[in-house]
């Protein structure tokens, strides 16, 4: 057995809490504030009841249609076993019969004088008609509640869906996405459980115990302490599990974390199935997912344990009301107070009158693994988007982008960039230069802003990127990146992502000019080849090249390009960086390179060092400074091919 | 799991720093925009009230006549279940001296151990029991029926223990049979509790050969006895813990309705037997017709306190036998689960290649899931059989008229179900296929986000998501539609059923008419001789139960439908055949000493367009082969042959002379350290993700693969050093960073063959010389485990001609046909070479530019 197998037999609860705290971690670290207090929790399924403004109609319909059968169940429910058993089975005459509440007695009093067979037939035919219409009811509220329960689904889902896709890129990194597929397929699965358990359980309940307790006292009227049994039992109840409710929902958080954190671990394995087969990880794939999905089983294990004491709990004090109550009902019978028909009524009475107390009880019991999932949901639906700060549109490029003491700083403290100051203008191919980790891709984030500037400012045109509208913005901008991904569509929709409406030519230029066309038109199926999902049907330089055709097509003013070239063999990159020399005549165009025969056709490079701008000017200007950093790095590279 | 659907300071995006302490969440929700308000009012109206909505689109649709169902292919599906749960029936074995063995242990008995001093015992026991005197030795019924049950075990076991194969399994079937009906007679039938100890002593001693096994080795004077004890079946411990206490409430329960009824609610007085074991002699029927009020009184306190000493140990022990029973059944999926991970490993990438990761996420968490439930279903399926039959022998006892009603009812409730389970199945297909399709459309469009937001097409991705999810609703509902159909019809026959059956006892209790078989009802201790208040109030819930029979049967079955769908999709993966694997003697790889080649090797992802076409090429120990050639000529198609991450077409690459299939997959991948062109990171720490592959490797190797690799700037700069945890993807780190870690992945391994695919392509010049060089020293040393005196073999696919040059050999491959081969100095030599003009290409290229900018 595992080490850490052996170590989960010894118990205790700090150690437990801690693995849950890391459990959280572990699940996402952009939403560690997973402990809530009852304040929370209860502000939480606030949130969640609120959902039903959308549909609040249908919730009354469906409660109203689910509560008047009910409680006409309740009130007309067993007298019929009454009157079979005490005028039929025991033939005592119907003149004079006890036990019946009033509302009752014209109905019964129908009945006097009826023969058996008469008494018989009239219980048939309104226990017949009760059984269709109780079916009909049934089947049509099956369907209304399903359609009702998966609209307000829906709604959650597509929000929390849209909410992901808005998340900063900053948040990606800290939010696996196994994580936000559980939240999408999983926890909103929870909201229209909620809205029931909340509004209508407890009015169904109280109104339940209520009508039994009506009719209770009305049949018996001397004897109260049968209705005080049954209101008794609430306080009972109360004091029984009040003291576990963060206790379950910390277990169920747990679970949840767990959960999550498994999916992360599918969706990490299987997307990178490549990976894992060629790095011959088969074990050490195999060990992490056989240790991920025990211990989400563990959890499911602790929590379902923790269930299950609290529910002893409630069986004991039902149990033990029970008990007393029979005591006191057998005592009024001994005694001849009550008839022995009388004792299955009251004890039937009893039940309905403790399951609604039961069931208040339970309503705060089980909402805790709801609140834990609905907290989910909502930590997600609250994160901040990207903040649209903008105000007024960006209007048509037409000079260029420059930047102003421009710093950036990453949400976790590592700064990026610091005092960056340089002009680019259209018409122009500016190259970005520098060591690994120099935060080039980062400054070429700042332009389209999918990172906002933490310092300075970055203008195009003279406009602040955070004052014109992010669609405005990233309409005008095309950014290719460094590795580029693929959607499971056809390679015709790949590279019309940014023009949908782009026209076949266009989508062929495109594809000429990044070298892919031939290729594709190699394919048994062209255009229309599906790429797989994880593409392995294309070799990553052309993968890249069905990337620069994507960003080509787009056709916007500003084209940034993050090492489009490191996958391409020369002959190909000859070809590209002349297209990049052809489309740079009206547009801006930003190219991250290494490569001294992608850099050497700037007309700008501006030379990246640990953040800074260490040089900046044309080729030929840097290449004349003697001990020149830029000289250096091209040496190094024309040293090398000669 | 059911089918449905199923920070902390104010800092940047604390969601919670803003929501619990000044509870401005709700605030913020009413604050939300006119649009917000229109938008949602549209989503939540988006689905229809009550119809269907739009149709499933075919392709993603099933018709009923797509249908293989039936119920030998469901049973079929649920069996297979079998190899998941078997070990937490079976157990392994505690040997003595040696401890518990790895192996499953063996159904019955093996390997020399067996159990013949049982049959011996167990037939003493049986009739021991009644020539001792300690049940009464009497053939009256109904100790014949006990006697006939308990000899017939006794008998049984000798085959057992001294038979093989089938002989032996049919007989341990029969024991076990004849012990539940042993069991059952001295628990229902007779009176007492001897006899229930007798039945459960003769089962125990059965139980105990299938637990405890010896083996005699040698012979004569120097036989020594060996033994072992079957342990962790844990199946069998809950399901008879489970048992015993079920008899109990059984047990319990009867008596104390009885006494409750009759002699609590009435006045009879208490059979002589129960009276003395009350302690309440004078209660007895032979000393007073009629209970006193006070006497009853005494008597419900004594049923509140034989219930209370029943209960309250069942209390504390409850939620640990809720504990044991979550436990085993999660083995049970843990089990399958690792199945279906293992399938999809051994699955080559060219089914990988269509699958979506979706689609997995979902066959793990739902659809194999309903493994658990198998075993459960099957118990309740074959006890359902038994019950029925039971409770309507017992309703047909008090009156065959009853019996034929409950009869009555098969013939509708069949030809429903025909209608029925054939739908159930297609419908919960399709909403299994939906929600993986949506699930898969989730993770994609949550991969692609960056994408989304650079080419402005989040709108595109939600609306697909949308319209993926009123689909998979859609499909939840039109099962949910069949279901209810079929419910309702079943619950409108079972009601006039029951109708029917209580109205006409209720009519003969007015009537006081004797029951059927009056004496027989006698003889088993109830007191209903002709209707009465009890016979109506029993006879009412038996006949409730008997009607239901083969109604609930029915259920239990319509749920089988849909757990058989969830299985059929989990099993889907364990079928697959993979084809990269094992052949039959395939032999270890363990070192390479001479060298890689490749002979003729062809191969096409898809027929008609192949990627490599003949390549042949040697390479040998201790020298770096380059592989150039344009973007998709098939470099790296070609080191994914060398690591049977596909089969050749044609041809055959071999490794000191052997076949590739002659060796074992796993050992060759460990024998091949691969830097993969695409970083593919995990979100552990960087040392977990350097010693992805290897495990093993201690603190040392994995600093000097940081060092190789030029990873030490880099990591000395992070939070944590090595111990900093990756975001998503390896998110947090560049391109080029990650490109390190890549080769320090495989540098590490320390493997003989190792397979560089363009490793520097993200690199800057200087630490591309830097880790070039690096590489170079450290792949010249040669102290890689297994790797023979020579040295190293490297593959290196890379465009950068500073690297190319240094090779010893240099492969130059275009539209998968190995064009030239030799050294930079040759192939340079040859005039019009391809890779003459490759490498001038590259030279013309920053020459040609350098040149431009200076003139200009």
């Amino acid at each position: 057995m595992p080490e850490e197998d052996r170590q989960g037999t010894r118990f205790s609860l700090r150690t437990l809490r801690e693995e849950e705290r890391a459990l959280d971690i572990r699940a996402s670290l952009a939403d560690l504030r997973t402990d809530i207090d009852y304040r929370g929790t209860f502000r939480i399924i606030g949130r969640s009841v609120l959902f039903v403004r959308y549909v609040w109609l249908r919730y009354v319909i469906s409660f109203a249609s689910h509560w008047v059968p009910q409680n006409l169940a309740i009130v007309l429910g067993p007298w019929i076993g009454k009157i079979l058993i005490d005028h039929v089975v025991l033939g005592q005459p119907i003149a004079g019969a006890t036990g019946y509440p009033s509302f009752l007695i014209p109905l019964i009093g129908m009945l006097e004088g009826v023969s058996v067979g008469g008494v018989l037939f009239w219980v048939a035919l309104f226990t017949i008609v009760g059984l269709v219409a109780r079916l009909a009811h049934r089947y049509v509220m099956e369907l209304f509640d399903t359609r009702l329960s998966q609209s307000v689904i829906h709604l959650v889902r597509s929000r929390l869906f849209e909410s992901v896709q808005a998340l900063p890129v900053t948040k990606l990194d800290d939010q696996p996405i196994g994580d936000s597929v559980y939240r999408v397929m999983n926890d909103t699965q929870v909201i229209p459980e909620i809205i029931p358990a909340v509004v209508w359980a407890p009015v169904g309940a109280v109104s339940t115990f209520a009508v039994a307790l009506f009719t209770l006292l009305s049949a018996y009227p001397d004897s109260p302490a049968v209705a005080l049994f049954a209101v008794g039992a609430l306080p009972i109840y109360v004091l029984v599990v009040a003291p576990f409710a963060r206790m379950l929902r910390r277990r169920s958080q747990a679970v949840l974390a767990a959960q999550s954190a498994f999916t992360s671990n599918i969706e990490e394995g299987m997307d990178n199935m490549l990976a894992v087969q060629a790095l011959g990880a088969k074990e050490t794939e195999r060990e992490r997912f056989r240790k991920d999905s025990a211990e989400s089983f563990k959890r499911i294990r602790y929590s379902r344990f923790a269930y299950d004491v609290v529910e002893t709990f409630l069986g004991v004090a039902t149990q033990v009301l029970e008990w007393g109550f029979t005591i006191y009902v057998v005592g009024r019978v001994i005694f001849g107070d009550f008839s022995p028909g009388d004792f299955v009524v009251v004890i039937g009475y009893f039940a309905v009158m403790r399951e609604p107390a039961q069931e208040l009880v339970e309503i705060w019991v089980h909402l805790q693994e709801p609140a834990a999932k609905a907290r989910r949901v909502f930590a997600m639906l609250d994160q901040p988007p990207e903040t649209e700060t903008g105000r007024h549109r960006l209007p048509p490029i037409e000079q260029g982008v420059s930047f102003r003491q421009v710093g950036f700083v990453y949400p976790d403290g590592r700064r990026a960039l610091e005092d960056v100051t340089f002009n680019a203008s259209m018409g122009q191919i500016v190259a970005i230069v520098g060591p690994t980790g120099a935060g080039k891709t980062t400054l070429a984030y700042l332009i389209p802003r999918y990172h906002a500037a933490s310092e300075g400012e970055v203008l195009i045109d003279g406009h602040d990127v955070d004052d014109v509208t992010i669609e405005s913005l990233r309409g005008q901008t095309s950014y290719v990146f460094q590795e580029t991904q693929t959607t499971a569509e056809s390679i015709l929709e790949n590279i019309r992502m940014g023009k949908p409406d782009a026209t076949r030519h266009e989508v062929e230029r495109a594809a000429r000019t990044a070298g892919i066309h031939d290729f594709v038109v190699s394919l048994p199926n062209g255009y229309d080849t599906k790429l797989g999902t994880s593409s392995s049907k294309l070799s990553v330089g052309q993968m890249q090249r069905i990337g620069i055709a994507r960003g080509l097509l787009k056709e916007s003013r500003i084209l940034i390009l993050d090492e489009p070239t490191s996958a391409l063999d020369p002959e190909a990159e000859e070809h590209l960086v002349n297209a990049l020399s052809e489309a740079a005549k009206d547009r801006l165009v930003i190219v991250i390179a290494h490569r001294l025969s992608t850099v050497a056709v700037a007309d700008r490079v501006v030379f990246l060092e640990g953040g800074r701008v260490a040089e900046e000017g044309t080729h030929a200007e840097l290449m004349a400074r003697e001990d020149g950093l830029y000289r250096r790095f091209v040496d190094l590279q024309t040293e090398s091919v000669d | 799991m059911p089918p449905q659907w199923l920070a902390t300071s104010v800092c940047y995006g604390c969601p919670f720093a803003r929501i619990t302490p000044s509870g401005r969440a709700l605030r913020r929700d009413s604050l939300l925009t006119t649009d917000d308000h229109r938008r949602n009012k549209a989503l939540a109206t988006a689905l229809p009230y009550f119809r269907e909505g739009d149709p499933i689109p075919p392709e993603r649709d099933l018709r009923v006549a797509d249908d293989r169902g039936g119920i030998k292919a469901v049973l079929f599906l649920l069996l297979r279940a079998w190899p998941h749960i078997r070990p937490q029936i079976y157990g392994r074995w505690w040997v003595a001296g040696q401890g518990i063995e790895e192996r499953l242990a063996e159904a019955v008995a093996g390997r020399g151990y067996g159990f013949g001093y049982i049959p011996p015992l167990v037939t003493v026991v049986a009739l021991g029991g009644p020539y001792l005197g300690y049940i009464p030795p009497t053939l009256a019924y109904p100790f014949n029926l006990l006697y006939a049950a308990v000899l017939a075990m006794a008998l049984c076991t000798w085959p057992v223990a001294f038979s093989k194969g089938q002989i032996q399994r049919a007989f341990a079937v029969a024991v076990f049979l004849f012990g539940v009906a042993a069991n059952a007679v001295a628990t229902t039938l007779v009176e007492g509790a001897a006899d229930g100890f007798y039945a459960a002593a003769v089962t125990g001693i059965c139980m105990l050969g299938w637990i405890l096994q010896v083996r005699v080795d040698g012979s004569g004077l120097s036989a020594r006895l060996r033994w072992r004890v079957r342990l962790a079946s844990h199946l069998v411990y809950w399901y008879g813990f489970t048992a015993l206490m079920g008899a109990g409430f059984l047990i319990v329960g009867l008596v104390m309705e009885d006494l409750v009824n009759q002699s609590i609610l009435q006045t009879d007085p208490l059979d002589p037997s129960r009276a003395v074991l009350l302690g309440e002699p004078e209660m007895s029927s032979e000393v007073t017709a009629q209970l006193l009020p006070e006497q009853r009184m005494t008597l419900i306190w004594k049923v509140v306190l034989i219930e209370i000493a029943f209960f309250a140990p069942l209390w504390f022990v409850a939620p640990f036998v809720g504990y044991y029973r979550t436990w085993i059944i999660q083995n049970i999926e843990q089990d399958l689960r690792l199945a279906l991970a293992d399938s999809w490993q051994r699955l080559s990438l060219k089914y990988h290649g269509d699958h979506r990761t979706g689609d997995s996420i979902f066959r793990i968490q739902f659809d194999a899931s309903e493994v658990t439930g198998v075993l459960y279903v099957l118990i309740h399926l074959s006890t359902a059989i038994i019950q029925s039959l039971f409770v309507l022998a017992l309703v047909t006892l008090l009156s065959p008229w009853l019996g034929l009603i409950a009869v009555g009812g098969f013939l509708p409730t069949l030809m429903l179900a025909y209608w029925a389970m054939r739908r159930f199945r297609i419908r919960n297909l399709v909403m299994r296929m939906a929600n993986a399709d949506l699930t898969s459309r989730v993770q994609e469009a949550f991969r692609a986000v960056r994408l989304n937001k650079a080419y402005g097409v989040e709108r595109r991705s939600q609306d697909r998501f949308e319209s993926d999810s009123v689909i998979a609703f859609n499909t939840l509902y039109r099962q949910t539609r069949v279901y209810t159909v079929w419910s309702t019809s079943q619950g409108f026959i079972n009601g006039s059923l029951i109708l029917c059956g209580t109205l006409l006892m209720a009519l003969w209790a007015n009537v006081d008419r004797p029951t059927f078989a009056n004496e027989l009802i006698a003889l088993a201790g109830f007191s209903f001789v002709v209707w009465n208040l009890t016979a109506y109030r029993w006879a009412e819930e038996r006949f409730s139960e008997a009607a239901t029979a083969v109604p609930n049967l029915v259920e239990a079955w319509g749920k089988a439908q849909f757990m058989a769908m969830g299985l059929r999709r989990a099993f889907e993966i364990l079928d697959m055949q993979a084809e990269v694997k094992d052949r039959p003697g395939a032999i270890p790889l363990d070192g390479f000493t001479d060298e890689v080649r490749f002979d003729n090797v062809t191969f096409a992802y898809e027929e008609d367009r192949p990627v490599l076409d003949g390549v042949s090429f040697a390479a040998r120990a201790g020298t770096v082969t380059a592989i150039v050639g344009p973007t998709g000529a098939g470099k790296t198609t070609l080191m994914n042959l060398l690591l049977r991450l596909y089969d050749p077409d044609d041809g055959s690459i071999r490794i000191d002379g052997r076949d590739l299939s002659d060796y074992r997959v796993d050992s060759l991948r460990a024998n091949v350290a691969v830097a993969l062109q695409e970083n593919v990171l995990f979100r552990v720490s960087v040392r977990d993700n350097i010693r992805y592959a290897a495990v093993d490797a201690n603190d040392e190797a994995v600093n000097e693969a940081v060092r190789v690799a030029c990873m030490d700037d880099f990591v000395e700069a992070l939070p944590e050093g090595l111990d900093s945890v990756l975001g998503d993807r390896g998110g947090k780190l560049s391109t080029g960073q990650r490109q390190r870690l890549s080769v320090a992945r495989a540098v590490v391994r320390d493997t003989p063959i190792l397979v560089l695919d363009e490793p520097t392509a993200a690199l800057d010049a200087e630490t591309e010389h830097r880790d070039l060089t690096n590489l170079a020293e450290w792949s010249g040393k040669g102290r890689a485990t297994g790797a023979g005196k020579a040295g190293r073999a490297v593959f290196l696919i890379t465009h950068r001609i500073s690297t190319i040059r240094r090779a010893d050999n240099i492969l130059y491959l275009d539209g998968g046909r190995s064009v030239e081969s030799g050294t930079h100095e040759t192939l340079m030599g040859i005039a019009d070479g391809r890779y003459r003009a490759f490498v001038q290409s590259e030279a013309n290229l920053i020459g040609r530019r350098s040149d431009d900018r200076a003139d200009a």
